[in-house]
Parts: structure tokens; sequence; C-alpha cells
């Protein structure tokens, strides 16, 4: 009777001890795979609210909106969008069509808000990055010309090779999506990710 | 008279300066935004580790998931759709949730930026950076380990996108709450996995 208690208490113990690293480990989705959105133009961060936005929330705004770079707009029939997929790599396309005259010949590059989290990390666990606001993702760029500019690479060609570790399971937070023109120094970039009603 | 011309040319330059305002080109056809998402993760502000590609970036071991109350289950997947037109369509849909978060209500949340022509000052204006916004209405509950809702954006929050006026959304980080929990807290965000 005794040993079957002694049993019993060591199976549940053995359970404890196996459920707690549980815990700590990922769940990672089994499938993560696209991320596509429109870009609208980048507006000016509203610091200094003066009015209110429609809606029972009445958000607090900025009157007026003031387009974040004066060089890189979109015309009125400008557009663009932004594709990410993953499998062992992450493919990057961009396309931006239809930008005002005076942006032709500048360099608009990619960038994200992002938190890796991985195995295999110097510890030797799993670890979670810093989050990384506007990360440039490396040679993700494009020369705007007669209004035009795309971007078609690979998180490993843009950046590194070994940016990606093969075998090694990477997960992507990501938040903003944005283009930046190189050599724009103010920190609201030319176009974002987002949509437009109507 | 000298005066009178230059109050005139004063006139003219400030209606040009507002017009061109109000002739903003926000981006014809932005319709369209998805994501997946991956398990929220507890924000790394103590790093004690580097991740192991080379970009050796500074890192928090372990991981802690954002909610260990819901996770995924070994096939759990999902998306966030948002399709604008006269109103902005939202669809959620989550599969294989762990067993662990049955029953339970899971509600969007974002990080957004909103500019519209119909503020209250009567010009475009922009809001302040919406940081873990709560739509409130945009909830599914767990059932068999999914969880799935479709609305729209005026449904859940109503007079947010004013029909007939331009809104512009820039946005960020979205992201999947539970109900009981606060939206800073998500089970689930935006984002990739590899491979």
């Amino acid at each position: 009777m005794s040993n079957r208690i002694a049993f019993g208490c060591a199976a549940v113990l053995t359970c404890i001890v196996a459920s707690s690293p549980a815990l700590g480990q990922r769940s990672p989705a089994s499938k993560a795979n696209v991320y596509q959105s429109s870009f609208i133009e980048g507006v000016e961060a509203c610091t200094a609210t003066n009015t209110t936005l429609p809606g029972p929330q009445s958000l607090s705004g900025c009157d007026p909106v003031v387009p974040a770079d004066d060089v890189c707009k979109f015309t009125a029939k400008g557009f663009g969008k932004v594709k990410l997929k993953t499998k062992d790599d992450m493919k990057i396309l961009v396309k931006l069509k239809g930008l005002e005259p005076a942006c032709d010949g500048e360099t608009l590059c990619l960038t994200a808000d992002m938190v890796w989290t991985q195995d295999g990390c110097s510890s030797g666990g799993s670890c979670t990055s810093e989050s990384r606001e506007d990360l440039p993702l490396g040679a993700s760029c494009c020369i705007a010309t007669f209004g035009q500019c795309k971007i078609k690479t690979t998180l490993t060609t843009a950046l590194l090779p070994e940016a990606v570790v093969p075998g090694n399971r990477t997960e992507y937070t990501l938040g903003e999506v944005s283009i930046n023109r190189v050599g724009d120094f103010t920190p609201a970039p030319a176009f974002r990710a987002g949509v437009l009603v109507p | 008279m000298r005066e009178l011309g230059l109050l005139w040319f004063i006139l003219l330059a400030s209606v040009l300066a507002t017009a061109s305002l109000a002739e903003r080109n926000p981006g014809k056809k932005a319709n369209k935004h998805q994501v997946s998402l991956v398990q929220a993760v507890e924000v790394c502000t103590a790093p004690n580790t580097q991740e192991p590609s080379i970009l050796a970036l500074a890192s928090c071991d372990p991981v802690v998931p954002s909610d260990p109350g819901c996770t995924f289950g070994a096939k759990g997947n999902g998306r966030i759709k948002a399709k604008a037109r006269t109103d902005i369509a939202l669809q959620v849909k989550v599969k294989g949730i762990d067993v662990s978060c049955e029953g339970e209500t899971l509600c969007l949340t974002a990080d957004f930026t909103m500019s519209s022509d119909n503020c209250a000052s009567t010009g475009d204006c922009t809001s302040a950076y919406q940081d873990d916004f709560d739509t409130e209405n945009v909830c599914c509950t767990v059932i068999g380990g999914q969880c799935q809702t479709k609305t729209t954006l005026n449904a859940a929050v109503p007079g947010l996108v004013t029909i007939g006026n331009r809104t512009e959304l820039s946005l960020g980080e979205l992201g999947l709450y539970r109900a009981v929990l606060p939206p800073s807290q998500p089970a689930f965000k935006s984002g990739l996995l590899i491979p």
C-alpha cells in the first residue's frame, strides 16, 4: 500500500515537474506565413492635440495633417503595396507606383517594427529579442524611377545569409511596416502600411 | 494701396496652403491589410543572452508568453484581415487553440493612427498614436479550438468611420487578447514564422 502511495506521489511530482517547463515553452503557430498590406502616405506624428476625430471615442487629434515627407509622395493615381511571405526564408515584395516626379532618383527602403523569438540562443534555450522599431530590412531598397519603385528580394539576400539560421524556428512579431526615404531624417516614414476609406 | 496688395497676397497664400493640405493623395486602392498570427511574448527589457543569427540581437531567455492561459495547440494558426471600401470589413479566424482556452472570449486590439477629413476643427486631422486600442466589439468565443468573427469597423465602433468622409488608417501591431485581461496583454500578435 505504502509503495502504491509512494508511486502515486512520484507520478504526480513527475507530472508537475514536466508541466512546469511547458509554461516556459513556446507554442508557436503551425503556420504564420503571410503579411500583406497597402501603403498610405505617412504623416507627421500628432503630439500637440488641438481637435478631435469623429466617433464615440472622440480621439484627440492634430489639425492640420502634415505629410511626413515633402519629396516622396503619391500623385492622384499613386498607390503601393507590400507582401512578406515566409517558408525557409522571407520573400519581400514591395511595389510603389505613381510617385511624385520629385521622388525620382530617391532611394526608398523597407523598415519594420519587429521582435525575434527563436531557439538555440547563446544561453542554450529559446529567447526573445528586444523590440526593434523601424528596423531596416537590410538592402530591401529601390530607387524611384519614372514614379515607380519595386523591391523583390529575400531577408537573407537583403540582410545577410546568416540572418536566418537554417532549420531553426524563428517567430517575428510584426508591428508597423513602412517605407523610408534614405536621407530623410524626419522620424515619420514616407509611406506606412494601412488602408483608406472610401 | 501697397498694404492692400500685401494683404491680398497673404490671404491668397494661406488659401493655397489650406487647399494643398486638403488635396493630399494618401494612396489610391489602399484597401487591404492581412496578417498571420504568432504567439505573443513578453517584451524583452533586461537582455541576458543573444539570439543565434549573425545579427546577435540582445535577447531575453526564457521566452515568456504574454498570456500563458491561451496559446496555440500543435496545429494552431490564425489570421486577421481588413478590407476597406465604404467601411472596413474585419475578419478574424483562429484555429487549433489549446484546450485550456476553450470558452474564453478573444477580442481584437490594434495599434494605429487615424487621419480624417471630418474632424471637430472642420479641417483634416491626424489622431495621436493609439497603442493597444480596444475595438470592444470585435470578439469571438473559443469553441472547439476555433474562434472566428466577421464584422465591420463601423459596426464595432459606430461613428469611427463616417460614411462619405475620407478615413486613413495607418496600422501597426494587431493582436487578440482574452476579454478577462487588458488589451496590452494579448495572447496572439501579428507576425511571421520561419520555417
